[in-house]
């Protein structure tokens, strides 16, 4: 997966701030977190690079839209924010009355969550068990 | 046998065969395995790579991105949106499904037959085809308890006195001391490997883009790409054989200009999930896959249990983010299952200008009505198991803590919340002598076109009501069957 933390766009700026601020919401005791972000951002990537092609543009366009909307209220954009406003703008747009901004964070947090977990977990795919009681951070 | 290339590069832009089959999914690899049997030369293409099984855990990350096509983001549109998957590699979506097997009942053969006018394609006709394929691709059932997260559904069923049964999947099962899981029997493991074998030629990485007829053959034009490049390439054949699936088969013979009821009358099973908390552990990493369905409400609507591995249970969960902490607690007591019905229809378009295809999708109040009912119905069961909680993966749906909260659930599913899924997909171009309805003969060879066929789920003429992979296979078993005693090949 391509590397997003250098040389990266605006969008892609925005799609790893996404990404860190779903890892932090979901992680935010963990010390891998800023590993989980950007495996949760690279993710969003491939998966933004694969999808149907009348859907990239659209989503291409609203992912801007969703870094700048900070603009106006908070002068900077979601991806120059700090971690506590990128959570409160994340918490707006899920609380929002617009259907859209609702299915834009559900549709993106959905996704950097699995890859969270994914990363967090991908041993229950292996055959065998874990141990009895044993919890999801261990 | 041979894999394209053979070397390094993208190998020759001319092919000529006898027959090239377009895909590699269940219909493709049957029907491309008879024909190389029966001793022509046959090149099989397939969109996606060439991958083993083991690649990636099932619905892992990176199977979603390896196998998964457009990494599992196609949306139907329509008043409710579908999300839907198709397999995308060398073996489609036997790759990416669970293999949970049935041979489709009677009545829907009686019905497609009634219906469609189609010949000769009752349960018994079609015993021989579902036996042949049997015993290439295994079907077994579990050797031993299946998993908790089963059972529960089968506990459930029991106290309600609804009729549920464990169902054999397309698995090969290890019988030896160390308990070890087995096989999974998809393409990519039997029929695939069964026509290499007998001198077919595998063509990966190659996505066929039209298809023509000129001067008694057929050419198909398709791209070939490897990470570094990608070139245009042409195979001439006497017959060919379109096995994409039911959205990208009318969509390539759509823009082939071949039009006549292709893509106009799509089906699926829609889908509504849940996840559910049990009090005590039922969810164990390193468990095989659960395997009981509930059919008291056949053909209406039909219930199972999902893989529950923790990112599909967090996943499952995000309608209810608040409740996300819960999994990372209660993980090994939950479980994710499903209500799937047979309901909606939909139509396949292609754009000028636009690789993917676009997909509308239409649920009439009925069929919203019969999924809001299987959604209450699974709670009932749920909570008949045991269940402590049932979480409705639906944005903005209650959480349910006894049977009590049950009529909190709306009497239909709002389509702007619905959160559909589905896998199966079929009937985009249905086989039949009615000419008003269908884009194929009884036998799948497209109407108006000479050796032109359709071997994949598009052929079927509605729901299957039960997984659709064995009926695929044995249809294409039988079509292909006959095109070989017609000499059609």
């Amino acid at each position: 997966m391509k590397d997003v933390s250098r040389s990266a766009s605006q969008f892609e700026r925005a799609i790893l701030a996404l990404g860190e601020t779903i890892a932090w919401e979901r992680r935010s005791g963990d010390d891998g977190n800023a590993a989980l972000g950007k495996g949760a951002a690279d993710f969003l990537l491939s998966v933004h690079r694969r999808m149907p092609d009348f859907l990239r543009p659209p989503f291409h366009i609203l992912v801007l839209v969703f870094d700048v909307w900070p603009l106006l209220r908070k002068g900077r954009l979601f991806h120059q924010l700090p971690l506590d406003d990128r959570l409160a703008e994340l918490d707006s747009w899920r609380r929002s009355r617009l259907e859209i901004r609702r299915r834009f964070v559900e549709f993106y947090a959905s996704l950097g969550v699995f890859s969270v977990y994914s990363d967090l977990y991908g041993r229950d795919y292996q055959y065998g068990d874990l141990p009895p009681g044993e919890r999801a951070r261990s | 046998m041979a894999i394209f290339p053979r070397g390094n590069g993208l190998g020759p832009d001319k092919i000529a065969a006898d027959v090239v089959v377009i895909g590699s999914g269940p219909g493709g690899a049957v029907t491309a395995s008879m024909c190389a049997e029966a001793g022509k030369f046959v090149v099989m293409l397939e969109e996606g790579q060439n991958l083993p099984l083991e690649s990636a855990p099932h619905f892992s990350r990176e199977e979603i991105l390896q196998k998964y096509r457009n990494a599992g983001v196609n949306i139907g549109f329509g008043a409710a949106k579908i999300a839907y998957v198709e397999g995308c590699c060398v073996g489609g979506g036997s790759e990416v499904n669970r293999g949970l097997y049935h041979r489709a009942p009677e009545a829907v053969f009686d019905r497609w037959r009634s219906d469609y006018r189609v010949d000769a394609l009752s349960l018994s006709e079609l015993t021989p085809h579902f036996a042949a394929c049997e015993k290439v691709a295994k079907v077994e059932y579990l050797p031993g308890p299946a998993p908790q997260l089963s059972t529960r559904l089968e506990e459930g069923a029991h106290r309600l006195g609804w009729a549920c049964l464990e169902v054999p999947r397309l698995y090969a099962y290890a019988t030896d001391a160390t308990g070890a899981p087995g096989r999974k029997q998809s393409m990519s493991e039997t029929f695939v490997p069964r026509f290499l074998e007998a001198g077919g030629e595998l063509m990966p990485d190659t996505c066929a883009t039209r298809i023509a007829r000129s001067a008694g053959r057929w050419t198909v034009h398709a791209r070939r790409s490897n990470p570094t490049d990608s070139q245009e390439i042409e195979l001439t054949a006497k017959t060919v054989f379109v096995a994409g699936g039911a959205v990208q088969t009318p969509l390539l013979l759509r823009r082939s200009g071949i039009r006549r009821n292709v893509g106009d009358s799509l089906r699926f099973h829609p889908m509504l999930k849940v996840v559910a908390l049990f009090a005590d552990e039922i969810n164990t990493p390193g468990e095989l896959e659960p395997v009981h369905q509930i059919k008291e409400f056949d053909p209406r609507f039909s219930m199972g249990c999902s893989m529950s591995k923790r990112p599909a249970l967090a996943l499952a969960m995000a309608a209810h983010p608040q409740m996300m902490e819960a999994v990372d607690r209660d993980w090994r007591r939950m479980a994710i299952y499903y209500v799937q019905s047979t309901g909606g229809i939909g139509r396949v378009r292609s754009f000028p200008g636009f690789r993917d295809p676009f997909v509308r999708v239409e649920l009439s109040p009925l069929d919203l009505k019969e999924l809001a009912e299987g959604l209450t119905r699974l709670a009932e069961v749920l909570f008949a198991a045991g269940a402590q909680a049932v979480y409705p993966s639906i944005p903005g749906y209650p959480v349910l803590f006894s049977p009590a909260d049950i009529p909190k659930l709306p009497q239909t599913l709002p389509p702007k919340q619905a959160n559909v899924t589905t896998m199966h997909l079929f009937s985009s171009c249905p086989m039949g002598e009615d000419m008003h309805k269908c884009a194929t003969s009884s036998f799948g060879r497209v109407h108006g076109a000479d050796n032109l066929f359709i071997a994949d789920a598009s052929l079927l003429c509605g729901p299957t009501v039960v997984n659709p992979q064995g009926t695929v296979m044995a249809v294409a078993h039988r079509n292909v069957t006959r095109a070989i005693e017609d000499r059609a090949i």
